[in-house]
C-alpha cells in the first residue's frame, strides 16, 4: 500500500480549526469551529479519532490540562499543530490548488 | 447552563464501549458541552457515534448464529441461551479491566481447559460453542489497559485489601459531580473546599511517603 502523503478531507478541516484556535484548542472548540465553518454537526468521537491519527503521524502534539468541575472532574487535552503538521497542511493546499486551477466550470464561483 | 444530568444509559455505554484513547478528554468534552446547553438528543448522537460498535455487534452476531444452529444440542434451554451467552460475552468485554494480568491469564487457561473437557466428552457441544469460547478467551487474553487515565477501575486486590488512593479518586469524582449538580452557591463553595482539602491531603500523603 502506498504511503499516505496529503491530508484527507476531515483531517484538513481539523488541522485548519487547530490553526485558527491556536494554543487553546481542545475537543469542544475544535468541533464548534468546524461546525461553524462547515455548517454540519460534527461527532466529537470522530474529531478525537482524527486527532489521534494526526498525533500518530507527528502532525499534532497534545498536553493534558487541569480537570474542572464543569467537565465532571475530567481533564482537557489541548492540541497544537507541529512544524511537520504545518508543512503537510501547506503541501495539501498546494496539491488542491493545482487540481483546482484551469477548471473553467469552477472559475468565478464563490460558493 | 444545563442543570440536568446527561442520560445515564448513554454515560454507561460511553464508559464501557467508548474509545480507549482520549476517553477522559472525550467524556469531559461531552459533559462540558452538555452543561453549556446541548440537548440530550445531541448527547445520545455523540455517544452513538463514539462507541466501538464492533464490540456490540460481535455478541449479537454470535447470538444469531447460535440461534440459527438448531441441529446440535445446547448446554442451556434454547430461550435462555441467547441472553445468557450475550451477557457472558458482554461481561467478558469489561470484567478484564477489573483484574490483574496474572488473574486474566489464569482465566484464559481455565476457559481453554473447560473447552478441552467439552471437546473430549461432548464434541457436539464443543462444535456448537467453539466461537463463543474463543471470543471470551480472546477478550481476556488481549485486554489492553487504557493509555489515558480514565475513571479508576477496581481490582481484585483492592476488593480484598482496599486502596486509599482509589477511594480518594472515587470520592473526588463523586464530589465533582455533586458540585456540578448543586444550584445553591454556598453549597457549591462547600463542595469546592472539600475537593481542595482532599487534594491537599493527597499531596501531603505523597510528600510524607517520599
Amino acid at each position: 500500500m502506498p504511503k499516505r502523503t496529503n491530508l484527507g478531507d476531515f483531517e484538513l478541516m481539523v488541522m485548519l480549526a487547530l490553526l485558527r484556535l491556536g494554543d487553546d484548542a481542545y475537543g469542544v472548540p475544535i468541533s464548534r469551529e468546524i461546525e461553524l465553518q462547515s455548517g454540519r454537526e460534527v461527532a466529537l468521537g470522530s474529531v478525537y479519532a482524527t486527532l489521534e491519527r494526526l498525533e500518530g503521524r507527528g502532525l499534532v502534539s497534545s498536553r493534558l490540562g487541569k480537570p474542572t468541575a464543569e467537565r465532571g472532574g475530567k481533564a482537557k487535552r489541548y492540541f497544537r499543530v507541529t512544524s511537520n503538521g504545518l508543512r503537510k497542511t501547506r503541501e495539501t493546499r498546494q496539491a488542491l490548488m493545482k487540481l483546482w486551477r484551469g477548471l473553467p466550470e469552477l472559475e468565478g464561483a464563490s460558493s | 447552563m444545563n442543570a440536568a444530568k446527561p442520560p445515564r444509559l448513554a454515560v454507561w455505554l460511553l464508559e464501557e464501549f467508548g474509545p480507549k484513547v482520549n476517553h477522559e478528554a472525550l467524556t469531559g468534552d461531552l459533559n462540558e458541552a452538555f452543561q453549556q446547553g446541548r440537548s440530550k438528543a445531541w448527547y445520545w448522537r455523540q455517544v452513538l457515534a463514539a462507541i466501538r460498535w464492533r464490540m456490540l455487534i460481535c455478541p449479537l452476531l454470535a447470538s444469531v448464529l447460535l440461534a440459527c444452529d438448531r441441529s446440535t444440542p445446547t448446554l442451556l434451554p434454547r430461550p435462555a441461551e441467547i441472553p445468557v451467552v450475550t451477557s457472558v460475552y458482554l461481561a467478558s468485554v469489561f470484567i478484564p479491566g477489573m483484574m490483574r494480568r496474572r488473574l486474566r491469564v489464569l482465566l484464559v487457561l481455565l476457559i481453554a481447559a473447560l473447552f478441552a473437557l467439552l471437546l473430549r466428552y461432548h464434541p457436539d457441544l464443543a462444535d456448537h460453542y467453539w466461537a463463543f469460547f474463543s471470543m471470551v478467551a480472546i477478550n481476556f487474553a488481549f485486554y489492553r489497559e487504557r493509555p489515558v487515565r480514565g475513571p479508576h477501575r477496581l481490582t481484585i486486590r483492592e476488593l480484598v485489601y482496599g486502596n486509599p488512593d482509589a477511594e480518594r479518586q472515587r470520592l473526588l469524582e463523586k464530589l465533582y459531580l455533586a458540585m456540578l449538580q448543586e444550584t445553591d452557591p454556598q453549597k457549591r463553595q462547600a463542595y469546592a473546599e472539600a475537593i481542595a482539602a482532599l487534594k491537599r491531603n493527597a499531596s501531603s500523603t505523597v510528600k510524607a511517603t517520599q
